[in-house]
């Protein structure tokens, strides 16, 4: 069943790469340019899954996931964060801020159809 | 006097050669230092300038990418429209297949029409064949009469000479034979009018059954054009499908391919995180250089010997990075192209495929094919009415035959009796005469003529009554011939309208489709002749990665050969050496040197690709 999804990229290729990916999926991709556009978009707005890259100006996908987690439509929401980086503290810090899971760039799109399958079955 | 004078010169000379010495060390501490921030500013530049290339280069690569995988996303939903058409063109075959299937049950009439008039064919000449005999019946009773008519002449003549009690007798002998021989004329003439003019029609109705036949074979030749010409209609539609299967085969692998140039892309975000180390590491380079610049040569000496090694080594890595994605970029593009070319040649085989498709079924093959099917619906209803028809008429002119045979039958017999009575009564008046009377001659010879009459009529009456029983088979057998007829023409005009709906709906259907086919193949067409224009910028984009790698690798092998240049190295270092004295300092600064290495070599982040955690 075809799921809505929206990426927060600031890089307009993993966007892209990841738009593409889904949409082949069968799913609904939205695009947001970085934190703060995301959450404009998702104040009014449901989706099924948000997959944020951490760094990103004006406001990095940590921040995203914990001001999302203050939503209450956005309360269960699937949240993946995606970055290059594989440090523990930063993933400590993503967990707390209520993040679903990590995934580290760059990845394989099988792998992030894996992943995105494995959490919508959750 | 000289004294003070060559104290003054000795402390002229000591303080010429303190401020030689300390300009000396200024400007060494001032060349080293200028060098290294002008050598680290210049590097910054030139690996700013390099990611700015970088990025436009992806920046344009991805806006092609996104083009390309617009084009595909068309290319493979044009194919899929293909394909759906060509299983359209075989539900259309379905339809047309379904239609013959209809046209079966007409079809299967007509051949019961031919077998039917074929056997009605065979009626009428076995009719003709029975008429023709009931003439040479007729001739042999006009034969079989003759005697009776010379009896009753030699009743008239014996009359003449006869007693006046036996003439009487005589002539009412001769009268009744008279009578009964014009009774015979009578109805023998009246029945064999009645058979002539059934022959007459009989002739008529076969002459019109045979024509009939004719057309029927005509629609039986035709059902076996419309058989071959939907065998020919399903090989084409099987090519038709294998051709468009390979097609959306070479479309997915275009979607496939740009899939793995849109991961190719991925590195964009890592490359730029690398070069943003790289001048990230060179400011604080900078900063260093300028730092050191104040302090000891020998720090500067330091910071010049690892600085190149760190920016060669960052460098290089970004270099490699920048090579995979060129690798990769040039791998995609490659196969992008092959399949491209593949989908062109597919999509030109596809055009003259469902132009000959289009050819075979469309305008006059596939009209003719449905106006045959049409026209052999209306011409079997026609037929078949034609049939029952002309089947009624022939039993209608039959029926009467029978009854006619019947009576003529019943009628010699009855004339046989009365002869022999005849005789009878001739015999018992010339015994009542006397013996060797004329008249007992004549009433032997009556009696032997009534005897052969009989013997005769018998043998023609037996003859009559197998004719008449024939015939009532024929009669029967075309009664139910009739009957078929009728129930043949009752389901026909029960299916007609149907199927007359369902054809036209199929030819509406089929140039439906024709259109469509033909517009998804133009449209592929287009799409294939884009999607190769669109890949004549991959070998700009590449030579642009390309000039850029090369940029990186030549500024990265001239780092590296900075470290090796004997000449310089030893000359900054003998420089440093003649003017620094403080090791304290210069080891101190070494030490600092290494705390910041780390920082400026920071190497990009340890990457566990694809690596995935939920939590």
């Amino acid at each position: 069943m075809a799921k809505t999804v929206i990426t927060v990229d600031d890089s307009s290729a993993i966007r892209m790469m990841i738009s593409f990916t889904l949409r082949t999926a069968g799913h609904e991709v939205i695009q947001a340019a970085d934190g703060l556009d995301a959450l404009n978009q998702l104040k009014t707005r449901g989706v099924d899954l948000v997959i944020t890259d951490v760094h990103m100006p004006q406001m990095d996908g940590i921040e995203l996931t914990r001001r999302l987690r203050g939503l209450p439509i956005h309360k269960s929401t699937p949240i993946l964060l995606l970055t290059t980086e594989s440090d523990p503290a930063m993933k400590a810090k993503g967990k707390e801020a209520g993040a679903t899971g990590w995934l580290v760039k760059p990845f394989q799109q099988d792998q992030l159809l894996a992943v995105v399958a494995k959490v919508f079955a959750r | 006097m000289l004294h003070r004078i060559l104290r003054s010169l000795s402390q002229f000379i000591k303080q010429a050669t303190a401020f030689l010495t300390c300009r000396d060390a200024r400007t060494a501490r001032w060349a080293a230092g200028a060098f290294s921030e002008k050598r680290v500013l210049w590097n910054r530049t030139r690996v700013s300038g390099c990611a700015c290339q970088i990025d436009k280069c992806f920046l344009r690569i991805s806006a092609a990418l996104e083009g390309l995988a617009g084009r595909s996303s068309t290319l493979v939903a044009g194919s899929r429209r293909l394909l759906h058409a060509s299983q359209g063109r075989d539900g259309d075959a379905s339809v047309f297949q379904a239609a013959i299937d209809v046209m079966e049950r007409p079809l299967s009439f007509n051949d019961e029409c031919v077998e039917i008039t074929a056997r009605v064919e065979a009626d009428l000449e076995s009719v003709a064949v029975r008429i023709g005999r009931l003439h040479r019946f007729q001739a042999k009773l006009d034969a079989s009469l003759a005697p009776l008519r010379i009896l009753e002449i030699m009743f008239r003549i014996e009359s003449a000479s006869a007693p006046p009690g036996i003439l009487a007798l005589f002539v009412s002998l001769s009268s009744e034979i008279a009578r009964l021989m014009e009774q015979m004329a009578t109805l023998i003439a009246r029945e064999f009018e009645a058979i002539e003019n059934t022959a007459v029609t009989v002739g008529e109705v076969a002459a019109r059954v045979r024509r009939l036949h004719a057309r029927q074979s005509g629609a039986q030749r035709r059902r076996g054009e419309i058989q071959s010409s939907m065998a020919a209609l399903g090989a084409q539609i099987e090519e038709d499908q294998v051709r468009d299967q390979r097609l959306i085969g070479a479309t997915e692998s275009i979607q496939g391919k740009i899939s793995g140039l849109v991961g190719a892309l991925q590195y964009q975000d890592i490359l730029n995180q690398r070069l943003q180390h790289v001048i990230e590491g060179l400011a604080e380079m900078a900063k260093q250089s300028r730092a050191l610049s104040s302090g000891a040569s020998g720090d500067v000496l330091c910071f010049m010997r690892d600085a190149p090694r760190v920016e060669a080594a960052q460098l290089e890595d970004v270099g490699d990075t920048l090579g995979d994605i060129m690798e990769r970029l040039r791998v995609s593009l490659d196969g992008l192209a092959e399949e491209a070319r593949g989908v062109g040649a597919g999509s030109a085989a596809a055009g003259s495929a469902a132009a000959g498709s289009a050819a075979a079924m469309d305008g006059r093959a596939a009209d003719r094919m449905v106006r045959v099917l049409l026209d052999t619906l209306q011409e079997n209803t026609e037929l078949i009415e034609s049939t029952s028809t002309q089947t009624g008429e022939i039993r209608a002119a039959l029926e009467p035959i029978g009854g006619l045979l019947g009576n003529l039958t019943g009628s010699i017999l009855g004339l046989s009796a009365r002869i022999r009575l005849i005789s009878l009564n001739a015999q018992i008046q010339a015994a009542q005469a006397g013996e060797g009377t004329g008249l007992e001659i004549l009433a032997c010879r009556a009696r032997t003529i009534a005897e052969e009459i009989v013997a005769q009529v018998a043998e023609l009456a037996a003859e009559l009554e197998g004719l008449k029983h024939a015939l009532g088979a024929d009669l029967e057998q075309m009664e139910a011939t009739q009957m078929r007829s009728a129930e043949f023409l009752r389901l026909l005009r029960e299916d007609g309208g149907q199927q007359d709906a369902r054809l036209r709906h199929f030819q509406d259907q089929m140039q439906k489709e024709r259109q469509s086919v033909a517009e998804h193949i133009e449209q592929i067409q287009a799409e294939s002749t884009s999607l190769s224009a669109s890949l004549s910028v991959r070998s700009t984009l590449l030579d642009i990665l390309g000039a850029t790698r090369t940029g990186l690798q030549q500024f990265s092998v001239a780092l590296s050969a900075r470290l090796t240049h004997r000449n310089t190295s030893t000359r900054v270092e003998d420089f440093a050496r003649s003017y620094t004295a403080a090791s304290e300092r210069a080891a101190h600064h070494r030490a600092l040197t290494a705390e910041s290495a780390p920082m400026m070599a920071q190497p990009a982040p340890a990457l566990a690709e694809g690596s995935i955690e939920l939590f």
